[in-house]
């Protein structure tokens, strides 16, 4: 309610709407049009019943269940590992400028080519969909980690300094309070490709998770069920996405403003 | 009171010992689940007939073939069903570590080509000119399609399509004039008449007596678990010939797929004969590895001591 407040005080809700509504109307006439295979656009009516016959299926829930412990799994690695990687690649100059151009010649790297060492050394089972998961999301944690603790303002660490702060009460009371809203901001954008990379592994070699569904609902072209799993995917996506940029958001705004 | 503790230890390390004589892990990869062909491991395991066996089924399903075959060169899996026979003469001329244990398909009788009802074109002999699909370059889909044009001596258009969920987008839309299946797929969209079949893979006699996706494992995993192979072996032989029995087979292979059971019993009698699908019967790879040569899977045929090498079945050398 709060949020659709302020969308309405910043008058973007009506427009929002307006684009939600053509989108649909748009993709209604083009399916109902005959100018494109219907199967592959089918009717709204399709839609809902097909994400309807999704959600209704404990089978699905079973195979979110697997595909969440899977993300959440390589985000807590990824995510773990780029924040910690960024905060040294971040606090050492010299660390980064004999490491970081690596990691970012390597970030833009589709991942998927890494899959086949991936199942060799994590086997066929979830352990190769985290690590895909993992990989994906550590570039992006790491470098917004790193930019973030780069732009810390200097005075502070000139203050904790002559505190006598030690290294550790230096990064948990300058650095992470500092830094938290664009490290939250790389944890987002390793969400996205967290998830990609998961999803993409269970459609290659698999029996469970979304990703799996995906595939075998396409190879029976059950194009409504195919397409009511990825209006889920794309809803969870975007729920987690808003979650964590409100989080920023918050973080950003600092202690003080979320008091007042 | 010493021989009670002497009972109770004994009897903890049977307990402790109970694990080690659990069933034995086989991985197994398979493309295209809900395909007659790639049921028996998964409707098997279900029905118990490799429980009976000792054995527990990892089976993970994969986009195709080729997937399939990476996965067990790899060591991924221990064992990968229905893969291209070239592919796989092709990877073990080429030093991989792959075995032939079975037969997954003889001929191309499944394989089946199609047009959108409207379409002009009424058999694949008056097809000249026109594109067709295929899967992917040296699948059996391909083998067909240059078959046609040899026995009808026509000049078609082949295009690589993919799948056959993505072939029936293509033929559907216009893109591709003709487009490739294999049941359950499609089966259906035929008989409501939105599509109409115009050639099948039995069109072209050179493979009706050929292997032409075959059972592979892993050369390590034939060498250390050669007896659970052999156990996965009976226990597919006898997951086959129930599934050729019982009507209660048909209703689970039907669920398992997705399909009605008159769709079921159409697709097992009509696309799969049995003698087609007999993991023993390994057949003409002799000729095979002659015409891979051709299509550049191989430099050299294989001589009879490397086919020797390659096929891994006791019962076929039998």
């Amino acid at each position: 309610m709060a949020a659709a407040a302020g969308l309405m005080r910043s008058g973007t809700l009506l427009p929002r709407l307006a684009a939600s509504v053509l989108l649909l109307a748009a993709w209604q006439a083009l399916a109902l049009s005959g100018l494109l295979f219907r199967d592959v656009v089918p009717p709204l009516g399709a839609l809902a019943a097909g994400l309807w016959g999704v959600l209704a299926d404990p089978g699905f829930w079973g195979n979110a269940l697997v595909t969440g412990g899977e993300l959440a799994a390589a985000l807590a690695i990824g995510g773990a590992l780029g924040i910690a990687a960024g905060l040294v690649f971040g606090a050492s100059a010299f660390i980064a400028a004999a490491l970081e151009r690596w990691m970012t010649w390597l970030a833009p790297t589709p991942k998927i080519i890494l899959f086949p060492v991936l199942i060799l050394f994590c086997g066929v089972g979830p352990g190769s969909k985290i690590a895909m998961g993992a990989v994906s999301c550590f570039f992006p944690v790491l470098l917004s980690t790193a930019a973030a603790v780069r732009g810390v303002d200097p005075v502070l660490l000139r203050v904790a300094r002559s505190f006598r702060a030690r290294a550790d009460q230096i990064l948990v009371k300058v650095y992470l309070p500092a830094a938290v809203a664009p490290m939250l901001n790389g944890v987002r954008l390793g969400f996205g490709v967290a998830l990609i990379g998961v999803l993409l592994a269970e459609t290659k070699l698999s029996n469970q998770g979304v990703g799996f569904l995906v595939m075998q609902a396409y190879a029976r072209f059950d194009m409504p069920r195919m397409y009511g799993l990825l209006i889920v995917v794309v809803c969870f996506a975007a729920a987690i996405n808003v979650a964590i940029g409100h989080a920023a958001r918050r973080a950003a705004a600092g202690p003080i403003a979320r008091e007042n | 009171m010493r021989r009670r503790h002497l009972l109770a230890t004994l009897s903890l390390l049977a307990l402790l010992d109970a694990p080690a004589r659990a069933d034995d892990l086989l991985k197994v990869a398979i493309g295209q689940r809900g395909n007659w062909e790639n049921s028996v491991s998964e409707l098997g395991q279900d029905a118990g007939f490799f429980k009976k066996q000792g054995l527990t089924l990892e089976i993970l399903y994969t986009e195709g073939g080729g997937q399939t075959q990476q996965a067990v060169i790899s060591g991924s899996v221990d064992i990968g069903i229905g893969v291209g026979t070239y592919g796989v003469l092709g990877a073990f001329g080429k030093g991989a570590p792959v075995r032939i244990i079975g037969n997954s398909m003889i001929g191309a009788r499944d394989l089946y080509w199609y047009v959108p009802a409207a379409s002009p074109v009424q058999s694949i002999k008056e097809a000249g000119g026109k594109s067709i699909a295929y899967s992917t370059t040296g699948s059996s889909t391909d083998l067909v399609v240059r078959g046609f044009q040899r026995v009808f001596d026509i000049k078609l258009n082949p295009v690589a399509a993919g799948s056959p969920a993505s072939t029936f987008t293509q033929t559907m839309s216009g893109q591709i004039d003709i487009g490739w299946a294999s049941p359950p797929f499609g089966v259906e969209a035929a008989q409501s008449g939105r599509t109409r079949i115009v050639g099948r893979g039995s069109d072209v006699p050179d493979f009706a007596d050929q292997s032409v996706r075959v059972m592979i494992a892993n050369a390590g995993a034939v060498a250390r678990k050669a007896d659970a192979i052999d156990r996965y072996m009976a226990a597919y032989r006898e997951t086959l010939a129930w599934l050729y029995a019982d009507p209660a087979a048909l209703d689970a292979y039907a669920k398992w797929a997705g399909v009605s059971p008159a769709l079921a019993l159409q697709v097992r009698d009509e696309f799969y004969p049995r003698a087609n699908m007999e993991p023993d019967r390994i057949r003409g790879l002799d000729g095979l590895s002659q015409e891979a040569v051709g299509l550049k899977f191989l430099a050299a045929p294989l001589r009879p001591d490397q086919i020797t090498t390659l096929v891994q079945n006791k019962q076929a050398a039998q």
